[in-house]
């Protein structure tokens, strides 16, 4: 178990910097492709439900994931704390 | 019993806003106005003895055409807890109730909006306030938003059966988001949000003995040592988690979601890091497909994996002297978030829209269950934890 564990962990810490390296392109290419004009009438399928980042999830799973996980962020607007962990 | 009353109570609270919801819909059905309410109810179980069960509501107004909208949140955990950190310390099972609320409300005439929000929680040894506001702004015919935005949240810890004037811990947070969102392409979305969160006070639980244990027999200590090989091994006393008075926190989020014919993907992946040595990358997935136009299935898949903060230690040295103990390290820790883990989560969900045939999406039921496995790398008591989760939502649409 440990060492699978390292093994993973190591192989995560591994690619940390291509994980990095490809967020940079994304942003990069998204940068200049947000420059492309879509109109009202062609975002038919960007106003589908399933698009809304609270779609498929629930405030439940949301808290159980903050008490799980040592990190936090990704969301915005204020949402109180507990004393969970 | 309290906790059954209070779920009964809670039960008739969601029938009451459903019923309020519609009542308020016959008043506005001739204008702009759109009710949403909803209903959840989750469940929470796993291996170390935790059980949770919350209920909780919401109901939201909007007008679209003014472009102001109000919402407002309510939950309540019901928690059951006998795990191993409770049990090493001889401390008897506990139960406990914790409420949660929001209010938010949106404005965006045109192409400048901002939001404020207010949440509290509310536990019988801790109390968390926070408030908020941010603005956004359309660009280049709403194909790149930027939004700012910025909370307060002023939290009080103390111990269940003492008023927090004799004994409490404050510590405050400021979080500063910046997100901004661009559309790619027709299908294509993509939100890039960072989040800036200094925390400020004194966050130890007061209820988190730390063991300690001698300088040669520490090294010994072996992974997820039980609690009674931990009671056999360690220094007599106990002393209390003592963590540091700040902490600063960075997080950047990139989320991208397309839409294709009949199904939408959707990734995220933050990368977190933090002054305490902390670091985390967390990546989230999902694929809803349309399964005929009343019926959507989605798998999900998250995996977070993070390190340890610097001062965590599996097994903390500390000294024994005539009086007890002394030279006891300064920061320590027994919260297992803090330490090296890796987590893995794997479920799904459906949504069944069932309202009128001209506005299904009016009524929708949806589901979700989730399993999941948490492998602590250098921790006491327990080498992992498997746990289920499962939701179950009412939404109801009146316009």
């Amino acid at each position: 178990m440990n060492s699978s564990f390292d093994s993973l962990h190591r192989a995560t810490r591994g690619t940390r910097g291509v994980v990095v390296a490809c967020l940079l392109a994304v942003l990069c290419t998204a940068l200049l492709a947000g420059c492309a004009d879509v109109h009202a009438y062609q975002r038919g399928r960007l106003a589908h439900a399933s698009m809304d980042p609270g779609y498929a999830a629930s405030v439940g799973q949301e808290h159980v994931e903050a008490v799980h996980e040592g990190a936090t962020g990704g969301h915005v607007g204020a949402t109180s704390g507990c004393g969970c962990n | 019993m309290r906790a059954n009353k209070l779920g009964l109570l809670l039960g008739g609270l969601a029938l009451v806003m459903f019923l309020g919801g519609s009542a308020r819909a016959d008043d506005s059905h001739h204008g702009t106005t759109i009710v949403h309410t909803k209903a959840e109810t989750s469940t929470y179980a796993d291996s170390d003895a935790v059980a949770v069960v919350s209920p909780g509501v919401e109901a939201s107004i909007e007008d679209p055409l003014s472009g102001w909208s109000v919402t407002g949140t309510y939950m309540v955990d019901i928690v059951s807890a006998a795990s191993v950190d409770i049990v090493s310390t001889a401390s008897p099972h506990w139960s406990e109730v914790r409420h949660a609320a929001t209010l938010s409300a949106k404005y965006k005439p045109h192409l400048f909006g901002g939001g404020v929000s207010a949440a509290i929680s509310r536990e019988p040894d801790y109390l968390s306030l926070s408030a908020g506001g941010n603005v956004s702004l359309e660009l280049d015919d709403k194909n790149v938003v930027p939004l700012l935005g910025y909370s307060y949240t002023h939290n009080t810890a103390g111990r269940k059966t003492t008023p927090f004037s004799v004994y409490s811990h404050v510590y405050s947070t400021h979080t500063i988001n910046g997100a901004l969102e661009l559309v790619l392409d027709p299908s294509t979305l993509v939100t890039f949000v960072s989040d800036v969160i200094l925390e400020r006070g004194n966050q130890s639980k007061p209820y988190r003995y730390v063991p300690l244990f001698a300088q040669d027999v520490a090294p010994s200590v072996p992974l997820g040592a039980t609690g009674d090989l931990v009671n056999q091994l360690r220094l007599p006393g106990k002393i209390i988690e003592n963590l540091p008075l700040s902490r600063n926190r960075f997080a950047l989020t990139a989320r991208l979601a397309q839409r294709l014919s009949a199904s939408t993907f959707i990734v995220s992946e933050r990368g977190y890091v933090d002054d305490w040595g902390q670091k985390a990358s967390t990546t989230d997935m999902r694929f809803v497909v349309d399964v005929g136009k009343r019926f959507f299935l989605w798998p999900h898949l998250r995996l977070d994996v993070q390190s340890a903060v610097s001062f965590w230690k599996r097994a903390y040295i500390g000294q024994l002297g005539p009086g007890g103990l002394v030279n006891v390290p300064a920061l320590r820790t027994g919260d297992r978030e803090l330490g090296p883990l890796l987590t893995t989560t794997f479920g799904g969900g459906f949504r069944w829209n069932i309202g009128p045939s001209l506005r299904p999406a009016d009524v929708g039921l949806v589901f979700l269950a989730e399993g999941a496995e948490t492998n602590y790398r250098d921790a006491l008591f327990i080498k992992n934890r498997l746990s289920g989760f499962s939701a179950l939502e009412l939404e109801a649409t009146f316009q």
